[in-house]
């Protein structure tokens, strides 16, 4: 890997996340959901590392995993605390978890669903500083920081979620994410469900903070256009595993792997007269059945013999000049796909 | 919550069978309260030289077998009616309300011993469950309210279990994990202020059942002891009276009967106006 560990924030090497399926009166384990398989990646210090892909392809799960809000089936996440220290977050001890937490800001996808309902604002904001021991005088002041940080006036603080927009309240999970200052705000789908001339505003907005309080972000979304963006670099997750990673420019201008290049086919055109195809046939395996071969070849128009053999690794693609272009497939250096 | 609160009580004031349920309830609570005051006689008196006297001025609603004052044994017995409510309601819902968060949030083993205890319970009819707690625990009032306790518990802890696993999934529970808040504190400050709603119709409704249980136990000699005014006491005492002075059953069982069907009322009011998925019905009534 090109990205020398002392510039990430954040690097998960091999991360695995399976479900087991549990069946009949005995839960019997009958067999695993591959939700994250052998995924690694980095983010970068005071970058935006993209997570892309459709839904059910282990986005969040991975997400979730890092944080530890799923125990991680195997893997390493190395996180950088603010003093240089690396710390392995899959193997730390539950009872550190609360003091590395503090690092690490969550935006939710959902605003209307990760707000409590009965709590003002200020105590939405205050409530991590509230575990962290923060008293209550500086509370106060520190919310109001925080709302104009967001473009919120502080004296909606007394006001209750439902008297918000859609954006204001994903601006107050914003400003709940960024109270204890993390160095690494997680954002899972932050703008997917928000209108379209909002999402506008909330990645501006995430832009703007991540310039100004010198934040590394991992940014998942299963939209191009939002990755395309705000993000530095995107990793494209299929089933499960990362197919392909490169930096948002070389991604979208060369894509590598067949299923980057369909997912870029599939994004309307606003032109009529333009024809729409979106290449892919076929549905998302079951992520249960995974055997030998790589995930996409039952979908791949390029699929040979091989692919349905072996499965390809994540290696950097050697006709580009790029040496940070990674691609999982067999005929990564042949393909002419256009983006 | 100031204007939550406000916007639940213009609901509820504009709400008929809430006005009807609360007026009786608080007719009872006033009762009780200033018993003292309102009784016209002492409750525990007899006056052999006054029994079985129809209404009159003297007497307002006559005297029983042994001439004591029926209207006065009704006042105070609201006290004991309301007592037992209140502290039964308040018994069951903590343990039931604690054992079903615990159920629910935690899950598994915990949850599978929990629920499957409620669900031995459950199927039994509330009043002979109470009869065999009081049957072990000895015949007292107090034993029949720690009886009457015991038989709701399974209900609260069913509805908090349902109303946790609801909740536990939603954002801002995963939010609170997140930023580093204890399992005391998520369940504290992000669960259990959204289960308040069912709890509090259930409380309302479950209220009005345990006087009945609780009047049911007297009755039948298992709850207050005799001669002590208490509504179904005084259904037993005077029950073989019912032919010669209709009265003295008639009127405790008036009593027993208005206050069930206030908190009824009262409870589903509450419901309409609390649920949100039944509040057009509750405005259109």
């Amino acid at each position: 890997m090109s990205n020398t560990p002392h510039e990430a924030i954040l690097d998960v090497r091999h991360l695995k996340k399976y479900f087991p399926i549990e069946k009949g009166f005995l839960r019997r384990v009958a067999g695993y959901v591959r939700a994250v398989d052998d995924v690694s990646f980095s983010v970068r210090k005071g970058q935006t590392m993209g997570l892309v892909g459709e839904s059910g392809c282990g986005k969040t799960t991975t997400a979730w995993t890092i944080i530890r809000l799923h125990e991680a089936t195997a893997g390493e996440v190395y996180f950088r605390v603010r003093d240089g220290e690396i710390l392995d977050m899959a193997a730390l001890e539950k009872g550190r978890l609360k003091e590395i937490r503090r690092y690490m800001g969550v935006v939710f996808q959902d605003p209307y669903a990760s707000l409590n309902p009965r709590k003002t604002v200020l105590d939405i904001v205050a409530d991590p500083l509230l575990n962290y021991g923060v008293k209550r005088g500086e509370r106060e002041a520190r919310v109001a920081e925080l709302l104009t940080m967001v473009g919120l006036d502080p004296s909606t603080m007394p006001r209750y979620p439902h008297a918000f927009s859609g954006g204001q309240r994903q601006r107050i999970g914003i400003a709940r994410a960024l109270a204890l200052s993390p160095s690494l705000l997680i954002a899972d789908e932050p703008v997917s469900a928000l209108d379209v001339s909002v999402q506008a505003q909330i990645l501006n907005l995430l832009s703007d903070l991540r310039d100004k309080l010198g934040l590394s972000y991992l940014f998942i979304a299963h939209d191009l256009s939002v990755i395309q963006h705000i993000c530095d670099r995107v990793a494209v997750m299929y089933m499960g595993s990362i197919v392909e990673e490169a930096d948002t420019e070389v991604l979208f201008s060369q894509p590598a792997h067949p299923y980057t290049a369909s997912l870029m086919a599939a994004l309307p055109v606003p032109d009529p007269h333009k024809p729409w195809n979106p290449k892919l046939n076929g549905e998302v395996g079951k992520p249960s059945e995974t055997g030998s071969g790589c995930v996409f070849a039952h979908r791949c128009p390029y699929a040979d013999q091989i692919c349905h053999d072996e499965t390809p690794t994540l290696e950097t693609k050697t006709t580009d000049t790029k040496d940070s272009h990674l691609v999982a497939c067999h005929f990564a250096d042949e393909l002419q796909l256009d983006a | 919550m100031n204007n939550r609160g406000r916007g639940i009580l213009r609901r509820l004031a504009s709400h008929k069978s809430a006005v009807v349920g609360a007026s009786i309830l608080l007719f009872f609570a006033i009762l009780a309260v200033f018993a003292p005051l309102i009784a016209t006689h002492d409750p525990r008196e007899a006056d052999v030289s006054a029994r079985l006297k129809g209404w009159s001025v003297d007497h307002y609603f006559g005297t029983d077998g042994v001439g004591r004052d029926i209207f006065s044994r009704i006042v105070y017995g609201s006290q004991v009616s309301l007592k037992v409510g209140i502290i039964a309601m308040t018994l069951s819902i903590s343990v039931g309300a604690l054992l079903g968060i615990l159920a629910g949030y935690y899950g598994g083993w915990l949850d599978n011993i929990i629920m499957r205890l409620m669900d031995m319970m459950l199927p039994l009819p509330s009043i002979l469950l109470a009869m065999v707690i009081v049957a072990i625990l000895g015949t007292s009032l107090t034993n029949a309210i720690i009886a009457v306790s015991i038989v709701y518990i399974p209900q609260y802890a069913r509805i908090l279990r349902a109303a946790v696993l609801k909740i536990r999934e939603q954002d801002y529970v995963t939010a609170a994990r997140v930023i580093g808040a204890s399992d005391f504190r998520i369940l504290w400050n992000a669960i259990l202020p959204n289960c308040v709603a069912p709890l509090i119709v259930q409380a309302t409704l479950g209220m009005g059942e345990a006087i009945l249980i609780a009047a049911g136990l007297s009755f039948l000699g298992l709850g207050a002891e005799v001669g002590e005014p208490e509504w179904g006491a005084m259904l037993n005492e005077n029950r073989q009276l019912i032919r010669r002075a209709p009265w003295t059953v008639m009127t405790p069982g008036v009593a027993i009967f208005l206050t069930v069907l206030g908190f009824n009322l009262l409870g589903d009011a509450l419901r309409d106006v609390l649920d949100p998925q039944l509040k057009m019905q509750g405005k259109t009534r």
